[in-house]
């Protein structure tokens, strides 16, 4: 009995939701069907696991030194060997996917509403709310990215905190510019000049009919950004703006290892991987939604 | 039958301020609509149809601007209250307006029901679950067959016809007095088009709602309309009840575009000659006279007057009453 109250509730959520499943379903069936998306979404998926889980499959501490296993060849002990001061460079790689994960999303949760709501004001409303916004933005992209992070980063002091805010200063415009922009040609649309008609307010024009349709161009600059935050932050790293040690950063344990490429190559090698192999899933994944959420590409069944 | 009057424009005119100069876009147009009547208003592109409809909305935009005249609805003058007060009371309350594009009209990411709930939730306080019952009744309204699939569906899943169904119930759900529909059929084929003409005309008698139809096709006009205004170049130049203009077209212009209707007799298309002048240096007098075939010296000095010809029947031109004899 009880089971056929839920068989039938289940399938009137089906009927009521009959579209959103189909789309689901469909979106699905569009990242099977590139198996780029796939290598990059199980990269990310893996890149989250890892991160989350970095305490139960990491064999040793990241920061626990061990002077007698100094710069140790990659072996059944430390699968990626050990680094000068004899930590697990396995280990450190691990929970580094914590640190750079924390950066990308702490970066995107301070970027994506300012750029958003700065650009949705500027395109929607023009005249000299746009102009003085703008302008701001120009003076911001004006100066190579990573020379101006770096700037700010040292004005700051070196530490992680900061290196987050100098990287999400820098790349504000970004989101506003193409904020703005989408709002321009979305505003002039007929269904803006309808809802107009019926009387809406400029606040819910902007938040209910215009950020919607922003969303998906949004989303995939932002995916395609991760891989240049992690650029970014790892080069600030190297550099000596970023992570401080020991904190197990991609970017500075390049930088530590540098010195040991010739005879120790894994020491700063692995590192270099992990963030190679971080961009590129973050790039592949971005591509894919940019190409899925073509409305070209899809073809909505009824 | 007395008339009640539910709007009335005098004197209207709008200015268009551009780099090339200002686009005298409306020259003080004068226009009345009774309730419960089905008006409509011709003229070719660019003569000024719209831009009188979003006035009356105060959706004029930069650079337009409305220079001087008087919209009177329901009694009040639309042009001296507060933006904000037409905006909350009258637009899609009092007046709502459908468009050329139905599909374009319609919000691509939200699915159809919710367009409609939404106005609802936002014009007339219903509940969630109210506004999703009223909206399936107001798709039924409006002939939609399985209106609870098509409320789940999104506008690029419709036909033009549907959609501009859609937009219909959407313009109706807040039960105005008055529906500005401009160029409602014009991107739809036409058969359908005949039937959303129909369901406007339905919709008349039904819900008692007064029809502001704006349109190029005289043949739309012929078929739905009471009453018939005919502009050119931002003037009105003629008004009348729809007999009357199409049987008995009193000014050259509109005579000019009843000409050009093939018909049985004459296979033969007759153009009016000329094309539609530049409002930014509009022609003196009579803005039509250099393309009028009974142009007189007059016409290029003054602006012609409007003139009860018969009963219920304005025209502005020096070829009638007392001007002209000058």
């Amino acid at each position: 009995m009880n089971k056929d109250i839920s068989q039938n509730w289940i399938a009137s959520w089906q009927k009521r939701h009959s579209s959103e499943v189909s789309d689901v379903k469909e979106t699905l069936y569009l990242i099977k069907k590139s198996p780029m998306t796939m290598i990059g979404l199980a990269i990310i998926l893996i890149l989250v696991t890892v991160a989350i889980f970095a305490p139960y499959i990491a064999p040793y501490n990241p920061v626990t030194m061990n002077l007698d296993k100094r710069l140790a060849p990659p072996s059944k002990d430390n699968l990626l060997g050990t680094d000068e001061l004899g930590r697990d460079i396995l280990s450190r790689i691990i929970y580094g996917a914590g640190v750079a994960l924390k950066i990308i999303f702490i970066v995107l949760a301070i970027d994506l509403p300012l750029g958003i709501l700065l650009g949705l004001m500027a395109g929607y409303f023009g005249g000299w709310i746009d102009e003085i916004i703008m302008r701001i933005a120009d003076i911001f992209m004006a100066f190579p990215r990573l020379i101006l992070a770096m700037a700010i980063g040292t004005a700051l002091g070196p530490n992680l905190k900061n290196t987050m805010i100098a990287i999400a200063l820098t790349m504000w415009p970004v989101y506003a510019r193409l904020a703005r922009g989408e709002t321009l040609s979305i505003k002039e649309r007929t269904f803006i000049e309808a809802e107009r008609a019926l009387g809406s307010s400029n606040l819910k024009i902007l938040v209910f009919n215009i950020l919607p349709l922003c969303f998906s161009t949004l989303i995939v600059r932002a995916t395609l950004d991760m891989g240049n935050i992690i650029r970014i932050a790892a080069g600030m790293s190297f550099l000596g703006l970023g992570a401080q040690p020991p904190t197990p950063d991609w970017g500075l344990m390049i930088s530590s290892g540098r010195n040991f490429l010739i005879n120790q190559w894994w020491v700063p090698t692995f590192p270099g991987f992990a963030i190679l192999l971080t961009v590129f899933g973050f790039n592949l994944l971005g591509d894919g939604i940019r190409d899925i959420s073509d409305p070209h590409l899809r073809r909505g069944k009824k | 039958m007395v008339q009640e009057l539910l709007l009335e424009i005098k004197d209207l005119e709008v200015n268009f301020h551009t780099y090339r100069g200002i686009v005298k876009a409306l020259n003080g147009v004068n226009l009345k609509i009774n309730k419960g009547e089905f008006f409509g208003l011709v003229g070719e592109t660019g003569c000024g149809k719209s831009v009188t409809a979003s006035a009356v909305l105060n959706l004029v935009q930069n650079p337009g601007q409305i220079e001087k005249g008087e919209i009177i609805f329901q009694g009040k003058d639309l042009l001296k209250m507060d933006k904000e007060e037409i905006r909350e009371d009258i637009r899609g309350k009092e007046i709502t307006m459908i468009m050329q594009y139905p599909i374009a009209a319609l919000n691509p990411v939200i699915n159809n029901g919710e367009q409609i709930s939404e106005a609802l939730i936002a014009n007339k306080n219903m509940t969630k679950d109210e506004a999703k019952k009223r909206t399936i009744e107001l798709l039924r309204d409006v002939n939609i067959p399985e209106p609870e699939k098509i409320a789940r569906q999104y506008p690029h899943q419709l036909s033009g016809g549907m959609a501009q169904r859609v937009m219909i119930a959407m313009m109706l759900s807040t039960k105005p007095s008055l529906l500005i529909a401009d160029e409602p059929t014009t991107a739809l084929d036409v058969s359908i088009q005949a039937q959303v003409l129909n369901l406007l005309k339905d919709l008349v008698v039904k819900h008692n709602t007064t029809i502001w139809l704006i349109t190029h096709d005289l043949s739309v006009v012929a078929e739905t309309c009471d009453r018939v205004g005919v502009m050119y170049a931002g003037d009105m130049v003629e008004i009348g009840e729809v007999n009357q203009i199409i049987n008995n077209p009193r000014h050259p212009y509109t005579k000019g575009l009843i000409n050009a209707i093939p018909s049985e007799q004459s296979r033969e298309l007759i153009e009016i000659k000329g094309s539609v002048p530049d409002l930014v240096e509009p022609p003196s007098g009579c803005r039509f006279h250099p393309r009028c075939n009974y142009a007189k010296p007059i016409c290029k000095k003054a602006k012609p007057q409007m003139l009860e010809i018969e009963k219920n029947h304005f025209a502005a031109c020096f070829l009638y009453g007392k001007q002209r004899e000058e």
